[in-house]
């Protein structure tokens, strides 16, 4: 009678351990930015999982020199960053996967385009295979507290507005 | 045990576990490629037995804080068209554990890593060249100090994948590589737009000498080449790395791939170095190899 009385009460405990999880966050399925270490352009070694904006959303976007779709996300997205960081705060950091054959013409592109980004340098993919990243272009959308919220596999034109949409949501929901 | 201490146990347990699994999380991702054969009598192509051809790869990563985890299932049913021969079966292809932050990072079980360029060491994947010689050990880096980084590895490297099993080289591979970035020390430089790393590395590959087969697992370094030049708007940049490599411990035979480029727009670069490398394939029992290399980039 004693066991199953302290069985019963454990049972609860722990289930409403799960159900408190469960209301705060998805648990196991909420996922964080993973601390990878990898270099910027300057040969500065950065923690990508202290990237931060003062609370406010970040993008990721994995890119390659040679990778066209890629630039085109990223240079589309140029062509709009001052309204979209006045509207939303938001930052985008650009994470180069070019490996020792390519990744001399990472600076001399950027600097081409004009690129307002943090780009980082990611030539063994350390950062890629810790975000699960298969193929580029890769682009994350991470909230205020670093948590990923959504996630998007190559580029056709017109993608660059459903991640304006999410980033919209996101900052809408955080002035509630 | 006693009811009521097994109960509060229970309770301490349940409440610090409800803390822990709130922080921990699983992701994972699944790629396939898919190929289905069909005749073609204008060249004469007949359908095979297998009819279609799948790769197929599943990731599972878990992370908590600074720990991390791991697995990758791979299967190979048959094999895709123009993937190397070595890939077949199904099975664990991949899987480690390790824990990690701004100071250190040790993994234990399977890992990537690159010392410097790559020309020495790179264990990388290229899945879609179906290239990926990654390491089975374990691996320590170390970052003590801003702009100082020690990675050190220890392990055999996988050339295959054979009935869903990875396969190892016989050699063991030994390494240490100590990065200085001398533009963290020297604020200055990067105003000037100098970037300057200065690095030392030593590596082994440790192999009993069992005849004359070789072995060239182990140094399949397809990716690496030292020595790469671009110009960047107007200016150039110039890169050298001077590699010594010694059979046995012996200076006897030495090759010193110095490898120096200057070059020229539209990001093309000298593979100075690709003849050299097939060179260290041929060498068996101990080999030694260590680089230093300072590299240096200027924009105008």
């Amino acid at each position: 009678m004693k066991t199953t009385i302290i069985a019963s009460l454990t049972a609860l405990l722990l289930g409403s351990g799960l159900a408190f999880s469960q209301e705060e966050d998805k648990g196991l399925l909420d996922k964080k930015v993973p601390e990878v270490q990898i270099k910027d352009t300057d040969g500065e070694t950065i923690n990508t999982g202290k990237l931060e904006n003062d609370g406010k959303p970040i993008i990721i976007s994995f890119w390659a020199t040679w990778c066209t779709p890629c630039k085109k996300e990223l240079n589309t997205i140029n062509d709009m960053y001052i309204d979209w960081q006045d509207e939303t705060g938001v930052r985008l950091v650009a994470v180069s996967v070019d490996d020792e054959r390519t990744k001399n013409r990472v600076v001399p592109y950027v600097d081409s385009k004009a690129w307002e980004y943090q780009v980082l340098l990611d030539p063994n993919g350390e950062f890629k295979r810790a975000m699960g990243v298969n193929n580029v272009p890769h682009t994350f959308l991470i909230d205020g507290e670093g948590n990923i919220v959504y996630s998007h596999n190559n580029y056709a034109p017109g993608d660059e507005y459903e991640l304006y949409d999410k980033i919209l949501e996101l900052v809408e929901s955080e002035d509630e | 045990m006693k009811p009521k201490l097994l109960a509060i146990c229970v309770a301490f347990f349940s409440m610090y576990y409800t803390q822990l699994h709130a922080q921990g999380s699983i992701s994972g991702n699944l790629e396939t490629t898919y190929q289905y054969l069909v005749s073609d009598s204008a060249i004469g192509a007949l359908q095979p037995d297998e009819e279609s051809l799948v790769n197929s790869y599943m990731n599972i990563n878990y992370r908590n804080q600074g720990f991390k985890a791991g697995v990758r299932f791979e299967a190979y049913l048959p094999r895709i068209l123009g993937y190397p021969d070595r890939f077949d079966g199904a099975g664990l292809g991949y899987r480690y554990f390790g824990y990690e932050n701004d100071l250190v990072d040790i993994t234990v079980g399977n890992f990537y890593e690159q010392f410097g360029s790559g020309l020495i060491f790179r264990a990388y994947e290229d899945r879609a060249l179906g290239f990926d010689n990654m390491m089975n050990g374990f691996k320590v880096n170390l970052r003590p100090y801003k702009g100082v980084t020690l990675k050190t590895v220890y392990g055999r490297q996988r050339f295959s994948f054979v009935g869903g099993k990875n396969q190892y080289s016989p050699a063991i591979v030994r390494g240490a590589d100590l990065e200085f970035n001398l533009n963290q020390w020297f604020p200055k430089l990067s105003e000037k737009k100098f970037r300057i790393t200065a690095a030392g590395t030593s590596g082994q590959v440790l192999k009993k000498n069992t005849g004359t087969d070789y072995d060239y697992s182990w140094m399949a370094d397809d990716g690496g080449v030292g020595g790469d030049g671009n110009n960047y708007t107007t200016a150039g940049s110039v890169t050298g790395e001077n590699l010594i490599v010694s059979r046995n411990g012996l200076s006897d035979v030495t090759m010193d791939l110095s490898t120096f480029a200057l070059d020229s727009d539209l990001g093309s670069y000298a593979s100075l170095s690709a003849d050299n490398t097939e060179r260290i394939y041929h060498l068996t029992s101990l080999l030694h190899t260590s680089r230093s290399s300072a590299q240096w980039e200027s924009t105008l």
